[in-house]
């Protein structure tokens, strides 16, 4: 796809979901839809501007630089289990599992030093925001 | 009066509580209670005059249950996240939080169909603040009393305005109910906070301002900002010289109350230890002075006579409510 | 003056230069995480000042304060990772400079410019508090009203090189600060029941997600991605900037304090406003336009000796009136109460000595940062050769955890890592981000006080032009949009 493919799908769907907020907006209560509305017909004719853009002849017509999908897909595969074990398992369970992870596959760091990383780090996370500020991160099965 | 009554019965049950619980807190209650850090939600943001209180009352608190407490900020929804954090927290003992009265009781029904608690689930224990209602013009504005406010605006509606802080908020039930017993309409302008609306009326852009009395205070000492009314029963230190809107012949009362609940459901004995602390702590005059300099008036309400206290507001309120919506339906 | 020696004394004991130095420390630390903002170190630190006596408390607070908008910009420039709206502008030229290796300049710079805005708010704080507070009082809802859509003009000069783009993420700004329960009306506003949103999209979550996130995403995807680009990666130029450049920055630097420090004293208007501002009005004077958002010294040096004038500015409304400036200083109010200090202006008459302490601290806080910054740049500026795929990741992790931290809610999390896709398409697809915060900052703010001006006008639009501070806010306002298309349109006559 090139940017102007990508630019006409990007503003026809902005356009259209600006679109609803207008009639959402318009069919609010008392002044409260006003300034959204105002606002999205801002970002509606903005869009328009840039469909129109689009469709003007110009040489240079680029392509985005190329997406490694396979690296894009591991990286959020980390995070969505960063995420996931964080609640379920605990912070401190997850922190070095996804560092390791990562580190590993995505850096091509060696297991050692992969390891060493993720264990320093987590261990720095944990003085600076559980120990020194107190904050109180998901623990999940470490409570108690 | 129920107040004042409230505050005599406290005083004796205070005196008996406290000789009863030095004895059963180290022997019959102590069912390996508490054996880990208690936390404390608190449903605004750090920083704010309901965490500041928060802070205090866990400092002197940690002393009396020997354990830690950590203080957890759950802002948002004007307290509304907090108070289903602390809802659907586990009844054990370990999670308490502050309830702001009359916001807690008013968002069941004004936010009937998305609220997340009901007050079913909190069990409130004691209250520790009532911070009452203050109208305030700024000094050099030409209403001396309510009844010169109140013919200005049966005058002219338009020439006066007046802030409240947030829609349904304590300052905004109240001023509509002055509005009422003064059988006027006013014109609101919504505030986010007592920083704005007071630099608003300092600056003349606004008549007046609604607030409580603890944000007004210091203003009014300093001669910058006059009181027109309180909304107590009886004027209240520091701001004395600064009439009752009943002495002024409006009878309203409005204020900010705030104090402690655990969720429903936790064990007697140990809302019984709680309870106890808290009365410990209210009671302490170290604790009463630090609340007297930050002018928060405390007004201690202990255990089922809260309970009453909440759900006579939350009826009151209810009944208004379903009479006249103070947000558009 | 009788009271500076006193306070002097006090700031200059021994236990007092140890907490100043820790809290400076604590700060900059505080600051350059992503998701620790001023306010929450702040805050963070009221409760360790509870058993502290009330001068050592304020020397710590203050420390914090100030450090916390310096420590901003390291991680601005270093890894485009602002950690508040404060250091987004500095970010839009520091990062392209720490890319072609030259960090530690663009450090050096914002270091000099932030003890220059440090210092001069500071001094303005002492030699005219009083008289200048009233400027805040000046502003109304109506002069509200206009300096937002000032602040939202300067996006013509952020996104100058695609308008179109920058207008509709701008939109997009404003319509995401619509959210939220109606603060006139009660009405819920595309909450679609989520009580998390009631308050409106939390600002920070966004602003981490779009940056910080989104540059993990950077880091981390491509095979051999990093800070650096080009294919010799080192680091070029020197670790400090050249005097040549400092010196051209001078008047740019004096000017970004003023609009800090005015701005900074009116309650709730915000530093990203003041840091946006005065960085268009540098690219606006400076002779090379085209050059800022590329890697200009230049505008780094605007942005925050702005951001870090806000500091002083913000303090002049609390300490003489009782009213805080932002969301810092109202957390620092409440660490005053608690040690018996009621902000108003007994603080310069009662308790003198004890408020210029304050105020000095601040000054020699300025003066630590600016030492112990200019003496670590040289070796941060390393963190820049780490190979992306390591740094992404950890990048990631104080994003998440900074998140949670903020209020402690995983939705929160979830709402930056959305925003963290969100950003990194658009700046492949190059939509620029800065515009979508900037409105979403300015849209309540614009909102609000419309509203509330037509609330105390009866509806009744004229009166943005019959108060001459309005009116004064509008002109500068048509000024600033005009500007470029004029000096566009000399340009290209100029060329025929």
């Amino acid at each position: 796809m090139t940017l102007d493919t990508i630019d006409r799908s990007v503003a026809m769907l902005v356009g259209v979901l600006c679109g609803a907020v207008v009639v959402v907006g318009l069919g609010m209560r008392g002044d409260a839809g006003l300034f959204p509305a105002i606002a999205a017909t801002l970002g509606l004719l903005a869009c328009m501007g840039i469909g129109l853009d689009t469709l003007r002849s110009r040489p240079p017509d680029e392509l985005p630089p190329s997406l490694p999908w396979h690296r894009f897909t591991i990286w959020c595969l980390c995070i969505l289990g960063l995420l996931g074990l964080m609640v379920t398992v605990g912070t401190f369970v997850a922190l070095p599992l996804f560092l390791l992870a990562s580190l590993r596959w995505l850096g091509h760091l060696r297991w050692a030093a992969a390891l060493m990383i993720a264990i320093a780090f987590s261990v720095l996370i944990y003085v600076v925001f559980v120990y020194l500020l107190a904050v109180p991160l998901p623990a999940g099965w470490l409570t108690d | 009066m129920r107040v004042q009554s409230n505050l005599l019965r406290t005083i004796v049950l205070g005196a008996a509580g406290t000789v009863l619980v030095g004895g059963l807190s180290t022997s019959a209650l102590a069912v390996d209670y508490p054996s880990k850090p208690i936390e404390m939600i608190v449903a605004f943001g750090a920083g704010g005059s309901t965490d500041t209180m928060a802070r205090i009352f866990a400092k002197y608190a940690e002393k009396e249950l020997g354990e830690r407490i950590v203080v957890v900020n759950r802002p948002g929804a004007g307290g509304e996240i907090g108070w289903v954090h602390l809802a659907n927290a586990e009844p054990d003992g370990y999670t308490l939080g502050l309830i702001n009265s009359p916001v807690v009781e008013v968002y069941p029904f004004t936010r009937e169909e998305t609220v997340g608690y009901s007050l079913d689930e909190i069990r409130p224990l004691a209250n520790v603040i009532t911070d009452p209602g203050v109208l305030a013009v700024a000094a050099d504005s030409p209403y001396q009393t309510l009844d010169d406010f109140v013919g200005a605006v049966k005058d002219d509606p338009e020439s006066v305005v007046i802030s409240h802080e947030g829609l349904g908020g304590d300052d905004h039930l109240a001023a509509l109910n002055f509005a009422e017993e003064a059988g006027i309409d006013l014109s609101f302008v919504a505030y986010n906070g007592n920083a704005e609306a007071t630099a608003s009326l300092l600056g003349g852009h606004i008549t007046a301002f609604e607030g409580n009395m603890s944000e007004a205070a210091s203003q009014i000492q300093e001669g910058k900002v006059r009181g027109l009314a309180v909304w107590s029963d009886e004027r209240v230190e520091p701001i004395a010289d600064v009439p009752t809107g009943k002495e002024q012949g409006y009878d309203v009362q409005a204020a900010a109350s705030r104090g402690f609940a655990v969720p429903a459901g936790v064990p007697q004995e140990v809302y019984d230890m709680l309870l106890a602390v808290t009365r410990e702590v209210v009671e302490d005059p170290e604790f009463r002075a630090e609340m007297d300099q930050l002018n928060m008036p405390i007004n201690a309400i202990y255990g089922q006579d809260y309970v009453d206290f909440i759900n006579d507001s939350h009826d009151r309120l209810k009944s208004l409510w379903e009479k006249d919506p103070w947000i558009e339906q | 003056m009788d009271v500076l020696l006193p306070a002097l004394g006090n700031v200059l004991a021994p236990m007092a230069l140890l907490t100043l130095i820790l809290g400076t420390l604590a700060g900059m630390t505080i600051g350059a995480l992503p998701g620790l903002s001023s306010t929450m170190g702040v805050a963070l630190c009221i409760p360790i000042t509870f058993n502290m006596p009330p001068e050592l408390a304020l020397i710590l607070l203050g420390a914090v304060y100030v450090s916390s908008v310096y420590g901003g910009s390291v991680t601005a420039i270093l890894l485009r990772t602002p950690g508040t709206d404060a250091s987004i502008a500095t970010a839009l030229d520091g990062y392209p400079l720490a890319e072609a290796g030259r960090g530690g300049e663009a450090l050096g710079m914002a270091t000099l410019g932030s003890l220059f805005g440090g210092l001069f708010s500071v001094i303005v704080l002492i030699a005219i508090a009083p008289p200048l507070s009233t400027v805040a009082l000046a502003f109304g809802p109506q002069e509200y009203t206009v300096l937002a859509i000032f602040g939202l003009v300067t996006i013509v000069g952020v996104a100058s090189d695609r308008p179109l783009k920058g207008v509709l993420t701008a939109a997009v700004g404003l319509v995401l600060a619509a959210v939220g329960l109606d603060a006139f009306t009660g009405v819920q506003r595309f909450t679609f029941g989520q009580s998390e949103l009631f308050d409106g999209v939390p600002l920070l979550p966004v602003l981490i997600g779009l940056f910080s996130v989104s540059q993990a995403f950077n880091l981390c995807v491509p095979a051999g991605g990093g800070v650096l680009t080009g294919n010799e990666q080192k680091l070029k130029g020197r670790s400090l900037p050249l005097w040549h450049d400092v010196r051209r920055s001078l008047r740019t630097m004096l000017r970004s304090s003023v609009i800090g420090s005015v701005v900074g004293i009116l309650p709730g208007a915000g530093t990203s406003i003041a840091s946006f501002i005065s960085y268009n009005e540098a690219r606006r004077h400076s002779p090379t336009p085209e050059r800022f958002g590329k890697g200009e010294l230049e505008g780094v040096a605007a942005s925050e000796s702005a951001n870090n004038a806000v500091t002083g500015g913000t303090l002049i409304p609390t300490l003489t009136l009782g009213i805080p400036g932002n969301a810092v200083t109202a957390v620092f109010v409440g660490g005053l109460t608690i040690h018996g200090l009621i902000p108003g202006p007994s603080l310069f008459t009662d308790h003198a000595e004890t408020t210029y302490t304050l105020i000095l601290s601040l000054l020699f806080a300025n003066v630590l940062f600016a030492i112990l910054g200019l003496w670590v740049c040289r070796y941060l500026v390393v963190v820049t050769k780490v190979p992306g795929a390591v740094l992404g990741p950890m990048i990631l992790v104080f994003s998440v955890i900074g998140t949670y931290a903020l209020r402690n809610a995983v939705f929160d999390v979830w709402l930056a890592i959305g925003f963290g896709v969100v950003g990194y398409f658009m700046e492949r697809w190059r939509y620029p981000a800065a515009p979508l915060v900037i409105a979403l900052i300015l849209g309540p703010i614009l909102e609000v006080n419309f509203r509330r001006s037509m609330q105390i006008s009866h509806w009744d639009l004229t009166t943005f032009f019959t108060r001459p501070l309005s009116l004064t806010l509008c002109l500068l306002v048509v000024l600033a949009l005009a500007y470029p298309l004029w000096t566009q349109w000399r340009r290209r006559k100029l060329q025929r």
